[in-house]
């Protein structure tokens, strides 16, 4: 009987069992971190995220439940690696949210041990992290993201990688307006980590490098068999822009971001090293803003491999040798690559989406047929808080469904963060569906780097002092083509008691852009009924905080998605 | 007494046992399930039944294939389009082209009525009786759904009976399902209202072929004809959950109050938790991207089984599934035109199904095809097998390992075509104590249905979760209730609360309040103590002893293995299952005719 050929020593079978316990791992301290979690942010919308590496700090293995947060995991150990890793032991853990070592922005802690090959001692064998976003890490604002922020002082507490101790563990908790909820989610970080180290340590003799030189084999087969070889290298340069970056006048401008994509076929003939590759170049993009509307780079990686995902394979491996043929180019101090001081809140969430837009757009060129016009690209951040002055239907009482940041030690304040889904891009064929058609984008949905899911509306009602008067899909806002697209989502927030709103959000002038002659899907639209009076309504900026009373109505439209192909 | 009858209908083939533990099998009809059902009946026993107990896979089909009746929503207005938006997020991060389900009610025939109820169920606004729109010709059925129609269902009772009165076949969401959180409480109306005359229909074809017919429900629990017919959305899981059923009143036999229930089938494996002698249970479940908030129980289906391809994937590994030959064309070695090797296929090759072994319809099974395909594959058969089990090993880890439960301690229920194939080298790699082979193995679902309590669940949220004065009494009012439509004064009755801690948003079932804190250490690996504790809603449970008992049911079975005790390696094959007993596993015949599978050494 013919045998493949061993790889790495290791043969197919041996090499997929492999893989598949590595996963296994992953989703075992994700399942931990989820059974034990406190909070809903966690639990229930599952804004976490775990991940398995090699002694060298090479992603091995990830189970995330949202974009945002592949590719950039290995920036948070890498940054212990460098800051602590002679220093850790068995046992230790390190802790870091600082974005600008290791972090993305201050909600995501991120907590990463070292695995030996006995719990007490021995070789190195590999790390474990997980994140996970949590509700208040102090800050201006309930939530640490204000939207006013200018420097980073402003959103919470910044933790560069240090050892976790007790010491810590009480600094954080002085500095969140939810002590006892931190505490609980930062336990159960803990214990996802300590349930991965003892199932790490089992694998003490596995072949690592193996399974990273699985994820590259399988990264340049399909860039080789999507790239033109006898066009040699190619390379197409694309922009798009954000609103603004914030509410003050000096910064209600466009941002622009721009990226070169270069794909070059390599010798077809040469193995592991060298091969198909691509280049995601930023150079250009527009410097850094004092307010909160950039991204580190570990969030720019992440979009860039979301884009590159979602074009190429769906099904590619969440490793870093995946990776090895991706390089990524951003210029420090710009958008996409932001140093301190400058706020990054925005940064995760709304530059992080158009990052992933312009690298659609331009992979939509270089690989005409896998990327589907321009989804909403935002994620509609609104954030509302009050002081719990009037008696609130049911039992008053604070309810889990929210990722409030209030959280269960909260007596009278609260806060509601939520974002809101809008329509996806109107979509070409199906690649892997051989004879398929060009398909609408779906409507009401999250796209591209988030996927966090909606507060239930009786749930939000029976928490807190607001009622919801509509939430329907904005009908015809999808843009027209052969494939319209998705359309976005109309909401009608009353608000009982007097409250302050923070609105965070994108796509309200540039729209979502459509393909191949697709037109664009309608820009989103954020009004104030004072009073609830129609004719008194007011458009509100993207970006903005405002104090509404009793008996306010707040509407937010979100954007359409853009039409894929000319309608006739 | 009469015969007593359990008729599970599956995929490839209906199955058929009666209380003294006669079996038969006829392939499934699939474009009419119900002719197969009738048809066994006929052939095994000549005459209808006195009682018929039966496992469907309707529901599940229809609504898979989406051969479901055009529905109208009747939602509050403004609000219509939950229906859609759903929780906003999407089936795959990564994949484009995965969508969510298309909605069972279409754009058209979402319709809206004026009237709102606050969030403590007051009203804000009264209802418009009078402005109840009426759905469009070519309807066949409505769903009625409004906002916090949990706390009182009003509202949407005055709908309903406008509605009714014009003829319309109504589904009110207060009504199968009063709990919080409106999109899983619409979807789960929406499915059953889509569900109703497919059912309906299935469901009057049965009524004349035995005395009395009862039908499986997700939950477990046996019901009578008309409350299948009322709430078909209650019968999605009806075949995994007999089978679960069956697989906690085995383990418990031998002695096994926590196992888990291991059904590997020809495409996918049912796996279920058994803690202390209960399947364990969901409050809700998703079927085609639909979720239905209604009790089942906690059956994880994996998309593998024995009809898994197995190939290298562009990196080098071997990969099994997801992609499936099914039952046609099938496993090469079936000859039926399949030609990329399978689980089964490998299975063959390595001996564990003995050459020469001819499945029923099937003539002898191929092993040279089976060979020269894993060859063209570039694949052996030791490495499929390696690899499947790994993926069934995390299969069985998630409902393990992953809710808190330590396997060292349970047994595994091997059953379905595949699974006493595969359940030692598995029991091996979870550090398991023992593998129970039940009589039966190939037809234990049926098994379940005969076995299997009749049951219903009633449930109510609760207004004021802090607040829990007059709990008691109301606990009192569901059970007299949850007895009463059970119709049997006799019933057993057991209440729960579903709580939580304030900020919460995830709900833990407990018989108590005082017993939550308990349980969230149990489940979650801490507790609370001086926090505030939540209800959400109460559950109240009646049952009836199961038609047959399954020491009854086994009655013929016991002796099968005789008195020696079954040492591997080797393959013993039965006429309803074949079991591989790898090097250092032996086997005795347990309680019920079991066989049951320790490490050599650990045999007492």
């Amino acid at each position: 009987m013919s045998v493949a050929d061993p790889i790495g020593g290791l043969d197919p079978a041996a090499l997929q069992v492999l893989i598949a316990r590595l996963g296994g791992i992953a989703e075992e301290m994700g399942a931990v971190l989820q059974r034990s979690a406190f909070s809903p942010n966690i639990k229930e919308r599952a804004d976490c995220s775990a991940a398995v590496f090699d002694a060298r700090g090479s992603l091995l293995a990830q189970a995330e439940h949202i974009p945002v947060h592949l590719g950039s995991m290995p920036a948070s150990v890498s940054a212990v690696l460098d800051q602590l890793g002679d220093r850790m032991g068995p046992g230790d853990q390190a802790i870091v949210n600082d974005p600008f070592a290791g972090g993305t922005h201050l909600n995501d802690i991120t907590l990463v041990a070292p695995c030996f090959e006995r719990p007490d001692s021995g070789r190195l064998i590999g790390w474990v992290a997980n994140r996970a976003h949590h509700a208040d890490v102090g800050g201006s604002a309930p939530g640490s993201i204000p939207a006013d922020a200018t420097d980073i002082h402003a959103e919470g507490l910044r933790i560069p990688p240090v050892l976790l101790t007790d010491d810590v563990r009480s600094m954080l908790a002085a500095n969140s307006r939810t002590p006892v909820e931190r505490s609980g989610d930062l336990e159960a970080q803990v214990g996802a980590n300590a349930v991965g180290v003892a199932r790490l340590a089992e694998l003490a003799d596995a072949d690592f490098a193996a399974v990273l030189d699985h994820g590259e084999r399988r990264c340049r087969s399909v860039l080789g068999a999507v790239i033109d070889g006898g066009a040699g290298s190619r390379s197409v340069e694309a922009h798009d822009v954000l609103d603004s970056t914030g509410a003050e006048r000096d910064q209600r401008r466009s941002a622009t971001i721009r990226v070169a994509v270069t794909m070059e076929p390599g010798a077809a003939d040469e193995l592991d090293t060298a091969g198909p590759s691509v280049m995601f170049d930023f150079t250009g993009t527009d410097p850094q803003r004092w307010g909160n509307t950039n991204a580190v780079r570990a969030v720019t990686v992440s979009s860039v491999a979301y884009a590159l995902r979602a074009a190429l394979d769906p099904t590619l491996p969440a490793n870093d040798g995946v990776m090895r043929p991706v390089r990524v180019v951003t210029e420090p101090g710009s958008l996409v690559d932001a140093r301190a001081p400058v706020a990054v809140g925005a940064g995760n969430v709304e530059v992080s989406q158009r990052v992933a837009d312009v690298c659609q757009l331009a992979l939509a060129e270089l690989l005409p047929g896998r990327v589907p016009a321009a989804g909403q690209g935002t994620m509609n951040n609104l954030l509302i808080g009050g002081e719990g002055a009037s008696d609130r239907g049911g039992a008053g009482d604070v309810h889990g469904d929210a990722a409030r940041a209030g959280g269960a030690d909260s007596g009278g304040p609260w806060v509601y963060y939520e974002t809101t889904g809008g329509g996806q891009g109107g979509r070409p064929p199906d690649p892997s569906q051989p004879g398929a058609r060009p398909v609408q984008g779906q409507s009401g949905i999250h796209t591209a780097m988030t996927n966090t899911r909606n507060t239930p509306i009786e749930a939000l009602e029976r928490a807190y002092p607001m009622r919801v008067l509509r939430c329907a899909l904005r009908r015809g806002s999808g843009g027209a083509g052969v494939a319209p697209g998705g359309d976005g989502i109309e909401r009608d927030l009353l608000m009982l008691e007097d409250v302050t709103v923070s609105l965070i959000t994108e796509r309200r002038m540039s729209a979502p852009w459509g393909l191949q002659g697709g037109e664009a899907g309608a820009v989103g639209e954020n009004w104030l009924l004072p009073g609830g009076d129609e004719s008194r309504a007011e458009r509100l900026d993207d970006k903005c905080t405002l104090r509404l009373v009793a008996g306010d109505v707040l509407r937010i439209l979100t954007p359409g998605g853009g039409g894929w192909g000319a309608a006739s | 007494m009469g015969v007593r009858a359990g008729a599970d209908s599956g995929g490839t083939f209906t199955d058929l046992v009666t209380a003294s533990g006669e079996v038969s099998k006829v392939p499934s009809t699939p474009d009419d399930p119900g002719r197969a059902v009738r048809e066994a009946l006929e052939a095994a026993l000549g005459e209808p039944p006195e009682l018929l107990a039966h496992g469907t896979t309707v529901a599940t089909n229809a609504l898979l294939q989406r051969r479901v009746a055009r529905v109208a929503l009747v939602a509050t207005e403004g609000f219509a389009d939950v229906i859609e938006i759903a929780r906003q997020d999407r089936p795959s991060l990564y994949d484009q082209w995965a969508d969510r389900p298309e909605p069972l009610v279409a754009r058209s025939d979402r319709l809206e009525v004026a009237g709102r109820l606050a969030a403590d169920g007051s009203e804000v606004t009264p209802l418009d009786a009078d402005g109840v729109p009426e759905p469009a010709g070519g309807v066949e059925a409505v769903a009625v759904s409004l906002l916090h129609a949990d706390l009182s269902g009003a509202h949407e009772a005055a709908v309903a009976a406008v509605l009714r009165s014009r003829g319309w076949d109504v589904t009110v969401s207060s009504e199968v399902g009063p709990e919080f959180r409106e999109y899983e409480r619409t979807s789960t109306a929406v499915v059953n209202a889509a569900l109703r005359p497919v059912c309906a229909d299935y469901l009057a074809g049965l009524a004349g072929a035995a005395a009395e017919v009862l039908v499986m429900t997700s939950a477990g629990a046996l019901v009578e004809l008309p409350r299948a017919e009322a709430v078909p959305a209650a019968l999605l899981l009806s075949g995994p959950a007999a089978g679960a059923r069956a697989a906690a009143l085995v383990a418990g036999a031998c002695g096994f109050a926590d196992a888990v229930g291991f059904d590997m089938g020809g495409t996918s494996t049912d796996v279920c938790l058994v803690l202390s002698g209960e399947p364990a249970v969901s409050a809700q479940h998703e079927v085609a991207g639909f979720p239905v908030r209604l009790p089942s129980l906690d059956v994880h289906t994996v998309g593998a089984g024995g009809g898994s391809i197995a190939r290298l994937d562009e990196g080098g590994a071997l990969v099994v599934g997801p992609e499936s030959a099914g039952a046609v064309p099938g496993p090469v070695c079936y000859r039926r035109g399949g030609s990329e090797p399978t689980v089964t296929d490998a299975n063959l090759l390595l001996g564990r199904i003995p050459a020469g072994t001819a499945f029923s319809g099937l003539g002898e099974l191929d092993a040279q095809a089976a060979r020269s395909a894993m060859e063209h594959a570039g694949i052996t058969p030791e490495g499929v097998i390696e690899v499947v089990n790994a993926t069934m090993t995390q299969a069985l880890r998630k409902v393990s390992v992953e809710r808190g439960v330590d396997p060292a301690g349970l047994a595994l229920v091997a059953f379905g075509g595949a699974g006493p194939l595969h359940a030692c080298d598995l029991a091996d790699e979870l550090g398991a104590d023992a593998v129970i082979v039940p009589a039966g193995a190939g037809v234990l679902s049926a098994m379940g249905l005969l076995s299997s309590p009749q049951g219903v669940e009633v449930v109510r949220s609760w207004p004021t979760p802090r607040d829990h004065n007059g709990l008691g009494e109301e606990l009192e009012l569901l059970a007299a209730r949850a007895r009463r439509s059970l119709g049997d004064p006799e019933a057993q009755v057991s209440t729960s609360l579903d709580c939580r801690y304030a900020g919460q948003s995830h709900e833990l079932r407990v018989a108590d309040v005082a017993s939550f804190g308990a349980e969230h250490l149990r489940m979650n690996g801490y507790e609370r103590p001086g926090d505030p504790i939540e209800v959400t809603a109460l559950r109240a449970a009646a049952t009836l002893p199961a038609p047959v008992s399954m020491e009854e049911l086994c009655t013929s079975w016991v002796g099968r293995w005789e008195d020696d005790s079954v040492a591997g390696p080797q393959v013993v094959a039965r006429e309803d299952c074949t079991i591989w007993i790898p090097a250092g596993w032996e086997g005795r015949e347990g309680p019920l005719g079991t066989l049951v599978l320790r490490r050599s050494g650990s045999v007492s």
